[in-house]
């Protein structure tokens, strides 16, 4: 494990993108220390003020100071998508090994299933999720994980599927360790690696989609300090207060790029054989 | 495939908490009575049973019947129409931006291996997939149009007004593309076949233009394919910020009001149209490669 992180440290993607995913996790869970004012506090004598002393990144149409908005709204985009992904991957490796390990109807059922769901252009059904269930932050996290499950749960599956031949495994169960155990002591530690590369590899992705939802007014509703949210609200003051509209977008594309970084050199380090990621080439 | 995609489509809106009839009635602004919903119920045919519900309307989809529009009262099919060239003029320019960028970025930064240029070809790579398409939008839009006023602000009709919705939508995939075609070049530059070549006393630029280039492609096409569809769905968010009058639009606003009907159609044609740009790279990859008229129906996916 030392090795591994001394591995990771070594690339400098992972020093990037770890240097920048920590500050914003910290300036998170110091929001309520770090930021100058209450995020929703409106008093709109102060409406769309420039950046000054008392308010460095100036304020919204509702005299609310921004830099706090930004500071809670790190919260927001960045809590929900990291909650989404942690449901959506518990949900996938209990789909994934059922359908993977058990095999037969179970399995042609769900990947059927799968099938089916996949054939969907994600963002789309996640919008018509989110929308029919009603305008909220918990509907649109609903949708999220009604959406993401499915191309994970197959690729858990397929890895399922070439663990359970592995003489380990084919050990265990002649030794007559109960399905459950196999799969949850034997075939799951196996797996957690992929897990965490897909997850941080697709982070970044999520909050692009939970913004963007968030931004068509789906999601996270005022006066919740969101960052899609921001560029939503920003857009009737473009012409006279660019900063209004850049700040947020610029936080999501930091947290969306370090995330990036991160699942690209997380990817190089578990699989040394791989040069570079997605983005990175030969 | 495309009938139990319509079978989703269909209890998608059943299975929501929200009663179609009141959906209806809302939208039509009909104060929501018991009584009113009874005959709403009754007009719409959610009295009978699901199965049959379901096979009626599959049986008017196959028509392209998707019904009338709780909102406007029209025929749905003919304002999908209507709003479809709109989309596919977004689509298809937004994948010129990606061939017109990507191949030349992605030729050049594999050439120059290693230098400033490929650093920064990467560096613009990283960004180019981490951009939120609106927000991208609105910054294009603030530069060009309303600080140095070079195009039109919002809207559709000319050229000009294609021009940045289309780049806004393309721009993450020419990040993609001229990354996937960068590596896949280097790889073919490392197979043996390209020393042979040499080693025949072909021209380094022979070996490159036509024989190396050629082969990179074949994913290239894939990727440009697939992501034909991703635009097409990416286009709601981008239609949204130039108020590009397309079905992204139409749609979004079908979702805030509930407009079943309209919800549904816009669903299944784009569903249909992912599914159609997945099989048309199929058949164009079969072509591009002749190593594959072998195995015909060996789906390479």
């Amino acid at each position: 494990m030392r090795v591994f992180w001394r591995n990771l440290w070594k690339r400098h993607e992972a020093r990037v993108g770890g240097i920048i995913l920590s500050l914003v996790l910290l300036a998170a869970l110091f929001a309520p220390w770090l930021a100058p004012h209450d995020p929703t506090a409106i008093d709109l004598s102060l409406k769309l003020q420039g950046p000054s002393w008392d308010y460095p990144l100036g304020t919204d149409h509702l005299g609310r100071c921004v830099l706090s908005r930004l500071l809670y709204g790190a919260q927001v985009s960045v809590g929900v998508a990291v909650l989404v992904m942690g449901v959506t991957m518990l949900l996938s490796l209990a789909i994934g090994l059922l359908a993977g390990y058990a095999g037969g109807w179970i399995d042609a059922v769900l990947m059927r299933i799968c099938d089916v769901l996949l054939a969907f252009p994600s963002l789309v059904l996640a919008l018509v999720l989110a929308g029919l269930l009603g305008q909220g932050l918990f509907n649109m996290i609903l949708a999220l994980i009604l959406v993401q499950w499915v191309g994970y749960a197959r690729i858990i599956r397929g890895l399922v599927m070439e663990a359970r031949q592995r003489l380990y495994v084919q050990y265990a169960r002649v030794a007559g360790t109960s399905p459950l155990r196999i799969m949850t002591s034997h075939l799951l530690p196996g797996l957690l690696p992929q897990v965490m590369v897909l997850a941080s590899l697709d982070l970044g992705s999520v909050i692009l989609s939970m913004a963007g939802l968030s931004f068509l007014g789906l999601g996270a509703q005022p006066p919740t300090a969101e960052w899609g949210g921001m560029i939503s609200d920003s857009k009737a003051y473009l012409l006279g207060h660019p900063l209004l509209m850049a700040a947020p977008g610029f936080m999501i594309v930091l947290v969306v790029m370090a995330f990036n970084l991160l699942g690209d050199a997380l990817q190089d380090s578990f699989d040394p054989t791989r040069q570079g990621g997605e983005l990175d080439g030969a | 495939m495309l009938a139990a995609a319509s079978l989703v489509t269909f209890l998608l809106v059943h299975l929501v908490p929200v009663d179609p009839a009141e959906a209806y009635l809302q939208a039509s602004k009909i104060p929501v009575t018991p009584s009113a919903v009874a005959a709403a119920r009754m007009e719409l045919g959610l009295d009978q049973p699901w199965a049959v519900q379901f096979a009626n309307w599959l049986w008017r989809v196959l028509h392209a019947d998707f019904g009338f529009s709780y909102l406007s009262r029209q025929p749905v099919w003919q304002e999908m129409m209507t709003h479809m060239p709109a989309t596919l003029e977004l689509t298809a320019a937004a994948i010129c931006w990606v061939m017109m960028l990507a191949l030349p970025i992605g030729i050049y930064t594999a050439l120059k291996r290693g230098t400033l240029a490929d650093q920064a070809g990467r560096l613009f790579a990283y960004i180019g997939a981490s951009l939120p398409s609106y927000w991208i939008g609105y910054l294009l839009l603030y530069a060009f149009a309303l600080r140095w006023n070079l195009l039109p602000v919002t809207g559709s009709g000319t050229f000009a007004h294609l021009l940045l919705p289309s780049f806004t939508l393309a721009l993450g995939h020419i990040a993609i593309v001229s990354r996937l075609l960068r590596s896949t070049l280097l790889e073919e530059l490392n197979k043996p076949y390209v020393l042979y070549a040499r080693a025949r006393g072909l021209h380094e630029r022979t070996i490159f233009w036509r024989h190396v280039l050629r082969h990179a492609l074949a994913p290239v096409v894939t990727a440009i394919g697939m992501s034909a569809g991703h635009l097409l769905a990416g286009a709601v968010l981008v239609e949204n910020v130039f108020a590009w009058p397309g079905l992204g639009r139409y749609f979004v606003t079908a979702v805030f009001s509930r407009d079943y009907p309209v919800i549904q159609c816009y669903v299944l044609l784009l569903t249909a149209m992912f599914v159609g740009a997945n099989l048309l790279v199929d058949v164009v990859q079969i072509m591009l490669n002749p190593r594959l008229h072998a195995v015909k129906g060996g789906s390479r996916r």
